[in-house]
């Protein structure tokens, strides 16, 4: 079903754009939405509604600009050229207004609540969806309601990132109170309930900042594994789906 | 450097020249990629996402390079190209310039950065 409303979202993008990259931009979608559960698929629709929003208009303005005609067809003594564009399906219109009024209703929200203009623009909506998850976790429910990871591996990856903490992070005295916190909250039982990587290492983040100020230090979590190879040379690999960036 | 349709470079296309840097990706890839280098502050969409990556192909900054493989030929990877790094490498400069004015000004306050 969700598959079949961005299918419809894509009838708006010109004709050419469609052809280019329809096919991968559905993958994309049906991947994200294979990765995604819960207050995360929420979250990603938002997105797209905000990504349609943005990147509509531009395209149009694009293909404007360029000629709008297919190849010629030569029959005859004549030349016959196609008309490239057909309209969208009434569907896709309807769609697209849905959507056009939930990215409205996203910024009005995040104006009116501190989200985009006052918070540090993405950062504070992302810092609103950390405490959603960690809401969720102090009432003892996980986010996706399948348990993604257990007590082993969350000790494993605090040991591992106090560990690469200790040995790489330039400022010995912050990696001390690192330590020190990390230690309190796994002794404390802070992380028991919390069974899904996502929360587990978006409050990991939130406390690893709390301490050091360092928005470069972060935990990393992907449920399809660590890519290998990356850009930046200070990530360090926990296990094959945890791993933290030490600056 | 002569004047170019992504002067200045906008984020999202700085940010896919700097995620193929390091190998060739698909879209999806290059969509985690980003996610991944920015700390989860960009995740573009689709539109953004492939909107950049025709005005790379465009700019010849980037190029596509083959279909993976027959079970999923709807993917195309993607490489940077020498020009593509160039610009990159050149935009990578300018933040660091601008990095070390903040610097000097005592933008941070005592925080790393």
């Amino acid at each position: 079903m969700s598959e079949r409303i961005f299918a419809l979202l894509l009838r708006l993008y010109p004709a050419r754009f469609r052809r280019e990259f329809g096919d991968e931009a559905l993958q994309l979608v049906r991947e994200r939405l294979h990765a995604e559960h819960g207050l995360a698929r929420l979250w990603l629709w938002f997105e797209l509604a905000g990504d349609l929003v943005l990147s509509l208009p531009r395209e149009h303005v694009r293909n404007l600009r360029r000629p709008r005609v297919a190849q010629p067809q030569v029959a005859g003594g004549g030349m016959f050229w196609m008309v490239e564009e057909r309209p969208p399906q009434p569907g896709s219109f309807i769609i697209g207004a849905v959507f056009a009024l939930l990215a409205l209703s996203l910024f009005l929200f995040l104006l009116n609540h501190g989200g985009v203009a006052r918070s540090g623009g993405w950062q504070g909506t992302l810092q609103g969806l950390d405490a959603a998850y960690a809401s969720q976790a102090t009432a003892g429910q996980g986010v996706s309601g399948v348990p993604e990871i257990d007590a082993a591996e969350r000790e494993r990856v605090i040991r591992g990132v106090i560990e690469n903490v200790r040995a790489n992070y330039f400022d010995k005295d912050k990696a001390q109170q690192v330590t020190t916190a990390l230690r309190e909250h796994l002794r404390a039982g802070d992380y028991d309930t919390m069974d899904t990587g996502n929360l587990f290492s978006a409050t990991l983040n939130r406390q690893l900042r709390a301490v050091t100020h360092d928005e470069g230090l972060m935990v990393l979590f992907r449920a399809d594994g660590l890519s290998t190879s990356h850009a930046f040379a200070t990530l360090h690999v926990i296990d094959t789906r945890f791993g933290v960036l030490v600056p | 450097m002569p004047k170019r349709k992504l002067d200045p470079l906008p984020a999202a296309a700085f940010q896919i020249l700097v995620a193929l840097a390091g190998e060739d990706l698909h879209g999806y890839a290059i969509m985690r990629q980003v996610e991944e280098q920015t700390g989860g502050r960009m995740r573009m969409g689709p539109g953004t996402l492939y909107g950049s990556i025709q005005t790379l192909l465009e700019e010849s900054l980037i190029e596509e390079v083959s279909r993976a493989d027959d079970e999923d030929s709807r993917r195309r990877l993607y490489r940077l190209t020498a020009e593509g790094r160039q610009v990159a490498r050149h935009e990578a400069d300018r933040m660091a310039y601008l990095l070390r004015a903040a610097r000097v000004n005592k933008i941070f306050r005592g925080d790393y950065v």
